[in-house]
């Protein structure tokens, strides 16, 4: 069989990990690292160290390679930077050398991974566009590194293919457009490509959600001016019953055609919960810092939060009032971008 | 008819996207999403992939493909020999192929460029050296196996992109060789103590 001498492959930087499986979840992840090859690009995936797939993209094949910008970067250092200050301020208020110790210990971990986040530089997705495929380069999630390939393949792709000129390109493209009878997208007027993976949004997830934000506030308003322990326990279910339907309605409306909008609420409402989980915290710490005496059981925090007489303590009043606020705009938001998902469902049907 | 190539569209909104972006050196918003992109666009997008069509025999005498007697051959399979039609020519990287070379070749491992997977035996073999040491009295078993699938896999191929495979062999040789050493002296020591 006639084969070419083995082709002598330069690596390049970045390294990240693939998801596999199921899109929410996923169900296996394999680290992905890219080669250069003389004239292809290699990406390597090794699945668990043990063995390695691979997958060629040849220079004369590569008609596009897009780098999109993301936020987790900024996202990753705020929470790590949450983290970092949380665990500090429980060290410092433990008052027991062994917990300052530990949680001294934890925080330093958040910080350190702070840093090293810091230090990787912003992030973005890079995707990597042939005549059959659009393929994600999971490798290259940091722009730095996304950049620095871009340069270095760009040189090559244009020695296999031809440059492409400005001059040239518009045109071409405009036929492309006309062709797939297409407009290309300005502010006032957006024409989106169907995604073959996205599939139609079914069920009833995100109204029980939004019903929920919507029965959450009533135990915390009631906790403002009934101040009780059936009342904090009340709050605490309906709390629960909210992050469960909070999480199927994450699932349910992955790679679905449900509203952008209904989306971006409930990515606010998970940041809604995420932070009153925190505050949860820091309060649970106040009770406890307070002199309340909360035995250190749960029914022993419920007490010491009936306790607290919202109408008397200035800061539990300002938390309980923004959180029913929070809660009722997202749960009534929600419900009007769902209603009108369904008014536009209806009409296309 | 030619396939027509789809518009570049924002990868995360799918927004259709204008010329305007294509080879900038800077970042630009999407103008529905507003998230950075930068889009380099190759020639390859606007090039129409040709469909070949292979020539029926029109005169006796001439060549005719292997696999389509009725086609006219076009080229000469490079790896076996072959005469092969339009159709069932094979262009693989510069190289002429039939369908049966080119399948074989990628089964067989025989071209490189075909190969999709690769395992990984010199980290096995470390691995089996290695990590039954958490429990040691598992060496006893895994050190003799480490030792033997070192041996064994010792030309096997190993990932095709540069790696320490020969040196990953020689620690996993080193290693399950100390454990039995290690176990053949316990072993003496308690045939002399008795």
């Amino acid at each position: 069989m006639p084969d070419a001498a083995p082709v002598q492959y330069v690596r390049l930087p970045g390294r990240g990990l693939a998801r596999k499986g199921l899109s929410f979840v996923a169900a296996s992840r394999s680290s992905c690292r890219l080669w250069l090859g003389d004239d292809h690009l290699l990406q390597v995936e090794s699945m668990g160290g043990y063995s390695e797939g691979y997958k060629r993209f040849y220079f004369r094949d590569i008609q596009v390679f897009y780098l999109h910008r993301t936020r987790s970067w900024f996202v990753n250092n705020i929470v790590l930077g949450l983290l970092t200050v949380l665990f500090l301020l429980f060290a410092w208020v433990v008052g027991e050398t062994g917990g300052t110790i530990t949680l001294g210990v934890i925080a330093g971990l958040f910080g350190f991974f702070m840093v090293v986040n810091l230090l990787r530089g912003p992030t973005c997705r890079c995707f990597l566009k042939t005549a059959v495929h659009l393929e994600e380069l999971p490798s290259l999630r940091r722009r730095r590194n996304a950049e620095k390939v871009l340069a270095r393949l760009q040189p090559l792709i244009e020695a296999a293919q031809g440059a492409a000129a400005a001059e040239t390109i518009a045109p071409q493209y405009q036929a492309l457009l006309a062709s797939a009878h297409a407009l290309a997208a300005t502010p006032g007027q957006i024409t989106r490509l169907a995604d073959p993976a996205v599939s139609v949004y079914r069920g009833r997830s995100h109204q029980w959600l939004f019903i929920t934000l919507l029965v959450a506030a009533v135990p915390e308003l009631l906790n403002i001016f009934l101040p009780c322990s059936p009342v904090v326990f009340l709050e605490m279910i309906v709390s629960g019953i909210l992050a469960v339907t909070l999480i199927a309605s994450l699932v349910k409306q992955q790679q679905t055609d449900l509203k952008p909008a209904v989306r971006l609420v409930t990515w606010i409402t998970a940041a809604a919960v995420a932070i009153s989980y925190i505050v949860g915290y820091v309060v649970m710490f106040l009770i406890t810092a307070g002199g309340h005496n909360t035995d250190g059981t749960q029914w022993g925090y419920i007490r010491g939060v009936a306790e607290l007489r919202p109408l008397e303590t200035t800061w539990f009043l300002v938390i309980l009032s923004v959180t029913a606020a929070v809660h009722v705009l997202l749960g009534v938001t929600g419900l009007l971008f769902l209603q009108q998902h369904w008014r536009e469902k209806e009409i296309a049907a | 008819m030619p396939a027509i190539a789809q518009p570049i569209a924002c990868p995360k909104c799918k927004a259709v996207l204008g010329a305007e972006f294509f080879n900038q050196p800077v970042w630009l918003p999407c103008p529905s999403c507003a998230s950075g992109l930068r889009v380099a666009v190759f020639p390859a997008l606007f090039r129409e992939e040709k469909t070949v069509a292979a020539e029926r025999i029109m005169t006796e005498g001439e060549a005719s493909c292997f696999y389509h007697p009725e086609k006219k051959a076009a080229v000469v399979c490079e790896s076996c020999g072959r005469f092969v039609c339009a159709l069932c020519d094979m262009d693989f990287n510069g190289q002429h192929l039939c369908p049966a070379c080119l399948e074989s070749g990628g089964k067989k491992g025989k071209i490189a460029k075909l190969q999709n997977t690769r395992t990984r035996h010199d980290r096995i073999a470390i691995a089996l050296a290695v990590l039954p040491m958490l429990i040691f009295y598992f060496t006893i078993v895994s050190a003799p196996a480490a030792l033997f699938y070192s041996i064994w896999h010792w030309k096997s191929p190993g990932s095709i992109v540069p790696n320490w495979r020969r040196l990953n062999l020689v620690i996993a040789i080193i290693i399950a060789s100390l454990e039995i050493t290690g176990w053949v002296v316990f072993f003496t020591w308690l045939a002399i103590k008795k």
